[in-house]
């Protein structure tokens, strides 16, 4: 039984989680921030807190920074997570096991490109907009259009996730279990190897 | 394991690092 359990690489539990924290920690305080300086599209009836701008920054550089490694993670050593060459075809096989495995590469990778659009709005952001009550910077909108894509992908990953792999997928995120080729101290060859991969790569494309 | 001949994906691995990179340096610009 335990042999049948999925297991994830511990270096993607340990970037996940903290990429999934941040995402959902981002969402809930920029949905503060605009509900205490705009809420032209409804407001829920919450204490105006103007530090929320603040938190919602911190988590937002913090996840920038963090980010990048995220990404070469998942297009690297998670690149099966993520779109194949084949997915777009089986995504119509709803009948089927990979039609539903072709979905959820699919969301995880848009996961990837909403990340970095909200990213790219937030920055184009000046702080002193939303105090200030300007509301209809094009930086502004394309933000809060990024958090509704980021809330869409979040939810449509969270329900691909229970589709395909049930409740022991999720759970396998947090697991605090690591098997012994998983273990940190293999980290550091393993990375070496792979950039001594995509050298020998490189060079054959580009002989001299 | 690293190999990879997804060139679909290796377009989005450009758009997200250069979409994170322009996120980077925008600010100068604005």
């Amino acid at each position: 039984m335990l042999r049948n359990r999925p297991y994830q690489p511990l270096l993607l539990r340990l970037l996940h989680g903290l990429n999934g924290l941040l995402i959902i920690g981002a969402i809930i305080t920029g949905f503060l921030v605009y509900n205490t300086y705009d809420g032209r599209w409804g407001k829920l009836p919450l204490p105006n807190l103007s530090a929320t701008q603040d938190i919602h920054g911190t988590i937002a550089v913090t996840f920038f920074l963090l980010f990048p490694a995220f990404a070469l993670y998942s297009f690297h050593p998670g690149e099966k997570r993520l779109l194949q060459p084949d997915s777009v075809k089986n995504l119509g096989k709803l009948n089927q096991q990979i039609g539903w495995y072709s979905w959820h590469r699919l969301v995880n990778t848009l996961m990837l490109l909403a990340a970095v659009l909200a990213a790219f709005s937030g920055r184009t952001m000046k702080e002193e907009w939303l105090p200030n009550g300007e509301l209809n910077h094009l930086g502004y909108y394309l933000h809060l259009f990024s958090w509704l894509v980021m809330l869409l992908c979040l939810v449509l990953h969270l329900l691909m996730v229970a589709k395909v792999g049930g409740i022991s997928l999720i759970i396998s995120m947090f697991n605090w279990q690591v098997r012994p080729q998983d273990s940190p101290r293999h980290w550091k060859a393993n990375t070496l190897n792979w950039l001594q991969k995509q050298k020998l790569k490189f060079t054959q494309k580009f002989p001299k | 394991m690293f190999k990879s001949n997804n060139n679909l994906l290796k377009k989005v691995e450009i758009l997200v690092f250069f979409g994170w990179f322009m996120a980077l340096i925008i600010p100068v610009f604005l």
